[in-house]
């Protein structure tokens, strides 16, 4: 029995639809939250859903990555911050990333570039890694290391529109 | 005995798997070179660096911060995008027995710290890895200002302001905060060892079933 629980587990964790037995609900995207984070390098491409940090808990989700909403939208002025787990169906692949990779934040149909530009493994207590910033980033990070002990974290600095034509958007 | 030995390493099992490591030095908790702070006391967008505990010169830019009245941090990009993040920590104040702790997990001990640009009190210091986008603003964050022709920075910070902590850092006074826990291979670690403990349990009560028959 706990070994079919086990194997439910691992599929939980690796099936690409991250299908999943447990009724979940996703927390309601208000209007101008961005909705997707997409990877080309790493493969990945996952639904953002918003989070709060509550005293020392933060929100999770497993249907894809959570962003903070106490940070900056991405985009924007400032560090924003998303998070997901170490999933081979989430953010498992992000060890794949390398700086110079392009980071896109989907807001409905206009999406936003981003170029990777650290990545490292911090410990689980560096909490330099979410400070605010003046440039426009985006921080994302899961878990990584022995019993998921450390974080790997990925900064990425929003490309600089080349023209005054062009908006903070581009189209898909 | 056999019943024993078996809850003997069951027990053992559970402990290396729930046991933390224990440090005897009580390290201080440097930020990221992802979000450097602190104030810039020398910068440089190119040129030739060393990092402590590593054989030979590379080049790169190397931004250095100054945190506090006892630490420093080296933020060092290389042309080919290997980053080094080098916590320097003054070690005036440790033991040597304190000094070998930190040696033993992998620190550096400095002498001499003017031999590095800092002043002359001794310095234990860390090395961690990341990767990064050589000429990138990351790469160079907080070592704005102008170029004095020698691949020299003049120090001028464009830094951005990571000095107050931020409201969501600051939730509870006097509550040490961590990142989410965004990992749960514990829960696997955890079914598949009781799944095999209970397998094996069940095995030799069958054998010794079987034996009285």
């Amino acid at each position: 029995m706990l070994f079919i629980v086990g194997a439910y587990l691992i599929w939980e964790r690796t099936n690409p639809d991250r299908l999943t037995l447990i009724p979940y609900t996703a927390p309601a995207r208000l209007a101008g939250q961005p909705d997707t984070l997409t990877i080309p390098a790493a493969h990945i491409s996952l639904p953002i859903y918003p989070a709060h940090l509550i005293g020392t808990h933060w929100d999770q989700t497993t249907r894809g990555v959570s962003y903070l909403v106490s940070s900056p939208l991405p985009g924007t002025q400032g560090n924003s911050v998303v998070y997901g787990h170490n999933w081979t169906n989430l953010l498992g692949p992000l060890n794949k990333v390398k700086p110079g990779d392009a980071l896109f934040v989907k807001y409905g149909t206009n999406s936003m570039k981003f170029t990777v530009q650290f990545v490292g493994i911090v410990a689980a207590n560096t909490m330099s890694i979410i400070a605010p910033t003046t440039d426009t980033r985006v921080t994302l990070y899961t878990c990584t290391g022995f019993l998921d002990s450390q974080r790997i974290v990925v900064t990425a600095i929003r490309d600089t529109p080349t023209t005054s034509a062009q908006s903070a958007y581009s189209s898909v | 005995m056999n019943r024993i030995g078996w809850k003997i390493l069951t027990l053992l099992s559970l402990a290396v798997l729930i046991t933390k490591p224990v440090y005897a030095v009580d390290a201080p908790n440097f930020p990221s070179c992802s979000s450097p702070q602190g104030q810039v006391i020398a910068s440089y967008n190119n040129g030739t660096h060393g990092i402590p505990g590593q054989e030979g010169t590379f080049t790169g830019s190397d931004t250095v911060y100054t945190l506090n009245s006892d630490t420093v941090m080296q933020c060092f990009c290389s042309d080919g995008g290997q980053g080094m993040q080098t916590n320097w920590w003054k070690a005036s104040a440790l033991t040597q027995d304190q000094i070998s702790i930190l040696e033993s997990q992998g620190w550096y001990y400095i002498p001499d710290g003017s031999l590095w640009g800092l002043n002359s009190d001794p310095y234990i210091t860390q090395n961690m890895p990341f990767n990064c986008k050589p000429g990138s603003p990351q790469s160079t964050n907080g070592g704005g200002g102008s170029n004095q022709g020698d691949g020299r920075s003049d120090g001028r910070s464009s830094c951005p302001e990571c000095t107050a902590a931020p409201q969501i850092l600051s939730a509870q006074t006097g509550q040490i905060l961590g990142l989410a826990d965004t990992g749960d291979i514990w829960i696997l670690y955890c079914v598949f060892g009781l799944a095999i403990v209970l397998l094996g349990l069940g095995s030799r009560m069958l054998r010794h079933s079987n034996k009285r028959l």
